[in-house]
């Protein structure tokens, strides 16, 4: 890394306010480690990206909540009486704790304060599929579908496809989530629902650039992987999804080279947004 | 300011080099860049979109301290890496690295 670079990077820190973070001295001297072991052009490359990178912290999660439920249809919210919210995992991993499960809690508690919803019963959290199986829904009753991130929208398809066998109706369904890149969208879009979302991801590389600035880019990435030996499968983040977003857990469409740990000698080096 | 540590930055900024020797000093990144913050301060440098170049004072400066600071040993810039040492072997004996030390991965092949 140049001089000229480290200097970037810190103007990077800077203009993303990156140093209000309490986790921000973690973050840079991982990046800093990082940017040590790659050449000038790989540096670049990286700094460029960062540019787009959003880094949603755990503060600033009431106000994406706040922001995405303030969006959902006003008339949905009229006629409504009562909630019941059930987090997107794929039907397999339903006992286990993920984010979307975790993100629920804390969306119920604000929910609280939103004036709009106070004649609305929300304390309904359904946890598995076969809580979810026994639900009938009534006229003035919605079912939530939440996640923090929805990237190329694999595991709500898996998630929908198990909840077309239960008897919930397509328009009784409410899919709500802070983050979203733009192929999870479309394909949940596909299926008719409304989304409501906080912030939209396009794919890094894909959607900035044109022509041969692609081909470059997304060479001059693999060969970044490569050298650090990250799991092949997550090449251009799961799915080729070459997300730009860390959330309190770092989605795997994240291109790998901001979350995967890689050997320095004998010793694990965590990444800048490690997700274990 | 440290005097080496101003020579070296001063040194990387008009080579537009890479600056792990000062990372090999021990510096840490917020070091580095407050270093480099000073030298902004110090009117050093002229930072343009494309590159960053010594001013007339900062090249002045550091021709100050290249006379204290430049290695003109040899055996001070060219440190052997003890870590690829082996052990003398004889002219007739063939060395086999150990594929777990390689740098590169080896491809693994499936006996018929």
């Amino acid at each position: 890394m140049t001089p000229k670079q480290l200097l970037e990077l810190d103007k990077i820190i800077t203009k993303k306010e990156w140093t209000d973070n309490p986790l921000h001295t973690s973050v840079n001297n991982k990046l800093f480690k990082l940017l040590n072991r790659l050449d000038n052009d790989e540096v670049t490359l990286i700094l460029e990206l960062l540019h787009k990178f959003t880094w949603i912290s755990n503060s600033q999660y009431d106000k994406k909540i706040l922001d995405v439920f303030r969006k959902i249809d006003p008339n949905i919210i009229k006629s409504c009486k009562k909630l019941y919210f059930f987090p997107i995992v794929k039907p397999r991993d339903s006992k286990k704790l993920k984010s979307g499960l975790s993100i629920i809690y804390p969306i119920v508690g604000i929910l609280n304060y939103i004036e709009e919803f106070d004649h609305v019963k929300t304390r309904n959290i359904i946890s598995n599929f076969q809580e979810l199986k026994k639900i009938t829904l009534k006229e003035d009753e919605y079912l939530i579908l939440v996640d923090d991130f929805i990237g190329s929208g694999k595991t709500f398809e898996d998630c929908y496809n198990q909840i077309q066998q239960y008897s919930i109706p397509n328009e009784k369904i409410i899919i709500c989530t802070l983050a979203i890149q733009e192929d999870g969208l479309e394909l949940i879009q596909k299926h008719g629902f409304s989304v409501y979302y906080s912030h939209i991801e396009k794919k890094g590389i894909s959607n900035n650039y044109a022509g041969d600035e692609i081909i470059r880019r997304i060479s001059r990435m693999t060969l970044i992987e490569k050298k650090l030996k990250y799991n092949p499968r997550y090449s251009l983040g799961f799915e080729r999804s070459e997300g730009l977003i860390s959330m309190i857990k770092t989605p795997n469409n994240t291109f790998p080279v901001f979350w995967h740990e890689y050997l320095e000698g004998d010793e694990i080096i965590k990444a800048p947004f490690p997700r274990y | 300011m440290n005097e080496k540590h101003l020579y070296l930055a001063l040194l990387k900024i008009k080579n537009n080099t890479n600056i792990n020797e000062l990372v090999h000093e021990g510096l840490e990144l917020f070091e580095i860049t407050n270093l480099l913050k000073q030298i902004i301060e110090l009117n050093y440098l002229i930072e343009t979109d494309s590159e960053l170049i010594l001013s007339e004072t900062g090249y002045e400066r550091f021709r100050i301290l290249e006379l204290q600071y430049k290695k003109t040993n040899k055996s001070e810039w060219i440190k052997p890496d003890d870590r690829n040492i082996i052990k003398k072997i004889r002219k007739n004996d063939i060395f086999v690295p150990n594929s777990k030390e390689l740098t590169f991965r080896l491809k693994k092949r499936i006996r018929k």
